[in-house]
């Protein structure tokens, strides 16, 4: 293993953030409310984490290119583009506005690919259409939540008619739809942690085969950070969430992993932070008829915009200044 | 987890626990009854209150210990603690009045025995009417809404007659020392369908808890 190798460590470490950040949106309401153990918790999302990389992740590796020529990308382009990422998820963090290290991750990969291709030689469509999508997220997230509400709890409310057996529902719920989150989360945000990694080459000539590779081991890597540092995240945001009772945590949970899995399909990594705020919306139209808190749901909006633009230009910077002062990462 | 065996095995302790709150309201009952007959109470239905009240004690404690090893969601599990403890300060309140009935001895007058009798024996049926709600909230969680009414008309009645005795009470020609301990009597007496509507209110916020 060369030096050109061991850059993946950029990459590893954005996918280690990713599993520690984003465990709170699956289980995080179930482990802070004490539901489910913590330790189950982060078991359940290593291991259909990994699931979901490495059965669906692998096919977005392929389209997750904005420069002109696939496999173009050096080791040394991707690991400043993970770099960049995680400067701006570090910074924007920092400023307490809310980021998405998936959307930060396609700044970054956005700012290479323009270093490297120029502007003209940039897929300006594919781009265009994830931003499209990243639009789309918390909206299509808020109806089908909504939806799910009004369905499960018809289902609920007519089928399961004794005590127990709700107790019981909300809490299987819980622990299967966040499996499924799981899954999801890895299907879907697993390429933003290796994809630079896989088109420089890395894992071989840019093939299903070492899709599949990349795909492991960025989800190894998301699995060790939720399992080793999920867990503040998971108690703070949990609590700090809009009081859910068990079966609209469900809800959204549930939600989330669907939107997560329809991006897959589309090949569009999103922010499964978004997902959650999108039902959470959802949730609230429900129960109380009106958006919750606007001025919150703004700084929202207004980090998550910010977010990619800032990694593209934080990507491009590095870049330039590595060109400048010519320095060589042995690439 | 999945087959709910403690969710289960507390439904079957909190049912032995509604028998024996029933025992005790029962055993109070017939003590009453006895002393309005006998003008004096009988020491082997007050042992068996003791008794009554005493089991319902340790099937409380049993249950508070199942909940204590994960039965339920927590979210879940306060309810059913509040519930407990609601249905256990039944007996309790039996207990209670009975050992003042036997300890104070009152002579009760003729125009206010049936009425003891009666507000006893409709808060008898007033428990019996609690416990279908409980049935209710692990068969037909739809019916907790209906019979929980139910529990309140009957507890509206039970504070009808209560208030026509304190007043008959009042009324009377006892002395002020007599009217008091008289009065003491009743009121204990209606706490008890007081309590059971508690109980009911209980089983019904589960209910709004439980509906999606």
């Amino acid at each position: 293993m060369g030096w050109s190798h061991l850059k993946i460590i950029g990459g590893l470490y954005l996918g280690w953030g990713i599993g520690a950040n984003d465990s709170a949106n699956i289980f995080g309401t179930a482990v802070a409310t004490r539901i489910i153990p913590y330790r189950l918790a982060t078991i359940l999302i290593a291991v259909f984490v990994v699931l979901g990389a490495v059965l669906q992740g692998p096919a977005q590796y392929l389209s997750l290119d904005f420069s002109g020529e696939a496999g173009d990308t050096t080791s040394t382009e991707a690991l400043l583009a993970t770099l960049a990422t995680a400067l701006t998820v570090t910074v924007i963090t920092w400023l307490a506005i809310p980021a998405s290290t998936s959307q930060a991750a396609v700044g970054g990969l956005m700012g290479i690919a323009v270093s490297s291709a120029g502007l003209g030689g940039v897929h300006w469509d594919r781009f265009g259409a994830m931003v499209v999508c990243w639009a789309l997220n918390p909206v299509l997230s808020a109806v089908v939540c909504y939806f799910f509400l009004f369905l499960l709890g018809k289902i609920v409310n007519r089928w399961i008619r004794t005590a127990i057996g709700r107790d019981r529902f909300c809490l299987l719920g819980l622990l299967g739809f966040g499996c499924y989150g799981a899954y999801a989360l890895g299907a879907n945000n697993v390429v933003v942690t290796t994809a630079a990694y896989f088109h420089s080459g890395t894992f071989g000539p840019p093939t299903l085969t070492s899709a599949r590779w990349a795909a492991l081991a960025g989800s190894l890597s998301i699995a060790v950070g939720a399992l080793t540092y999920s867990r503040k995240v998971m108690t703070t945001v949990g609590c700090r969430v809009t009081p859910l009772n068990p079966f609209s945590a469900l809800c959204v949970v549930l939600t989330s992993g669907v939107a997560l899995n329809i991006f897959t399909l589309l090949h569009i990594p999103i922010s499964s932070s978004q997902a959650v705020v999108g039902s959470l919306i959802g949730v609230s139209v429900y129960d109380r008829g009106g958006f919750g808190n606007l001025g919150e749901l703004l700084k929202i909006f207004s980090g998550w915009l910010l977010t990619p633009f800032v990694a593209c230009l934080a990507a491009l910077f590095l870049a330039w200044g590595a060109h400048h002062l010519h320095i060589v990462l042995l690439s | 987890m999945i087959f709910a065996r403690k969710e289960n095995r507390l439904r079957e302790i909190c049912v032995d626990h509604f028998s024996s709150v029933r025992e005790a309201l029962l055993a109070f009952s017939e003590l009453l009854d006895s002393y309005l007959v006998q003008a004096k109470p009988s020491p082997g239905l007050l042992s068996r209150l003791h008794a009554a009240e005493g089991r319902a004690d340790e099937r409380r404690d049993e249950i508070l210990t199942l909940l204590h090893g994960g039965a339920f969601m927590p979210t879940n599990r306060e309810d059913y603690v509040v519930l407990v403890a609601l249905v256990d300060g039944i007996a309790n309140q039996a207990q209670s009045t009975g050992n003042l009935l036997v300890l104070t001895l009152p002579p009760v007058p003729d125009f206010l025995r049936q009425g003891l009798r009666d507000l006893c024996r409709g808060a008898v049926n007033i428990f019996d009417v609690l416990t279908s709600v409980f049935s209710c909230l692990n068969a037909d969680i739809s019916r907790v809404a209906d019979r929980a009414r139910e529990v309140s008309r009957l507890e509206s009645e039970s504070d009808r007659l209560e208030w026509d005795l304190i007043r008959e009470i009042t009324d009377s020609d006892c002395d002020r020392a007599l009217k008091r301990d008289l009065r003491e009597i009743v009121q204990d007496i209606g706490k008890l369908a007081d309590l059971t509507e508690d109980a009911a209110s209980r089983l019904k916020l589960m209910l709004i808890k439980q509906s999606f």
